[in-house]
């Protein structure tokens, strides 16, 4: 994706692929809450994940990137770091 | 993450012995060994006594002494699988006899699309690639660190050259990439579909006539990424010989919970016909 993006797009997109593809209420995403506990992600979940912010946002995730995402502001802001 | 807590307790020394004799005696001499080793393991490990014998009473409804006979068996031939995985990957392969009901799948498979494998630990499935000569592509295991470190140490040179890859599955989620990759490559994957892990996701289905767990993770993954998935065995059949098994490739079309449905009810299929090969030692059913 070479268009450069707000936060707010990055918000928008994201909560919206996790709604659909993890099956959790939009309520449940809130900038403070844990990214793994409520997405309740599992050692193999991960996969999906990474193949979706790649399909999603057009980069590869690396290993040592998923380190310090704790919160899904975190997580917000690891991705807009990469796509603005 | 969710861990295995089972215990791996063959040691290293024990399975140098079991090399040596392998190595300069030939399996025969490896399975005499194995009756007082697997003796020691039915009085001395509780745990998985109980729950063998649970399983062949419980389960498959064996009379009180039938299922102790059959508990006392069940360790004899756990045993003899390993030698066997041991002999095979060792380089003995010629040792060995076999037959392949479902090969042109899995060479169908490794050609186009790649899969997932779906195994249980049942039989010897980790095996079955030593018996594939028209398969070039790697065959991708994905285990649980806890339970294959000590085995993977002494199979590393025979994975190396025999174009198996161990993958892990770590806290460092470095198993994700590698999972990934192997996607985006077409291999096969190859999964246990029969063991949960506390603290990890499952899906809870009636098997054999009971209520037990079995992971959502490699059904998730095969119905997400819509792959192709076949369900493999290596069964060990008498005189040295294996029979193994790949069920076509299919996609599955309806959800996770329906995959396992399917993975149970063949998964049950093979247990009446192989009662003595079920080797999970932990109590599998929620009683």
């Amino acid at each position: 994706m070479n268009t450069v993006m707000t936060m707010d797009e990055v918000v928008s997109i994201t909560n919206k692929f996790l709604v659909e593809e993890f099956e959790v209420e939009l309520s449940s995403i809130q900038p403070d809450a844990p990214v793994k506990e409520t997405l309740e992600l599992d050692s193999l979940d991960y996969v999906d994940l990474v193949v979706l912010i790649d399909s999603h946002f057009g980069f590869k995730v690396q290993q040592q990137d998923f380190k310090g995402i704790i919160t899904f502001q975190d997580f917000y802001y690891f991705l807009y770091n990469r796509v603005k | 993450m969710a861990q295995w807590q089972g215990q791996s307790r063959g040691t290293p020394l024990g399975y140098k012995i079991f090399l040596f004799l392998l190595n300069r005696v030939g399996v025969r001499a490896a399975y005499l060994l194995l009756i007082p080793v697997s003796l020691y393991y039915v009085l001395f490990v509780p745990k998985a006594t109980k729950a063998i014998y649970y399983y062949f009473h419980n389960r498959l409804n064996y009379s009180p002494i039938r299922a102790l006979l059959r508990t006392r068996l069940n360790f004899l031939v756990f045993g003899q699988t390993i030698v066997d995985k041991f002999a095979i990957m060792g380089g003995m392969k010629n040792a060995y006899s076999y037959e392949f009901d479902g090969e042109e799948n899995l060479i169908e498979m490794a050609n186009t699309t790649g899969g997932i494998l779906i195994g249980a630990h049942m039989g010897n499935w980790d095996v079955a690639s030593q018996f594939l000569n028209d398969i070039q592509k790697p065959f991708n295991i994905v285990m649980y660190e806890n339970e294959l470190e000590s085995m993977k140490k002494l199979f590393d040179q025979a994975l190396k050259e025999k174009k198996i890859k161990i993958i892990a599955i770590k806290q460092d989620l470095s198993h994700i990439f590698e999972i990934k990759k192997a996607f985006e490559n077409k291999e096969l994957l190859c999964f246990h579909g029969d063991r949960f892990l506390e603290g990890s996701k499952f899906i809870e289905v009636d098997f054999l006539g009971e209520k037990a767990k079995f992971p959502h993770g490699p059904f998730y993954l095969a119905t997400k990424f819509k792959m192709p998935y076949s369900f493999v065995y290596a069964m060990k059949e008498p005189a040295l010989h294996y029979h193994l098994y790949a069920s076509k490739g299919k996609i599955n079309t309806g959800s996770v919970e329906d995959l396992v449905e399917i993975y149970k009810t063949q998964l049950e299929e093979k247990v009446k016909k192989y009662p003595l090969q079920w080797f999970n030692y932990y109590q599998f059913w929620n009683h």
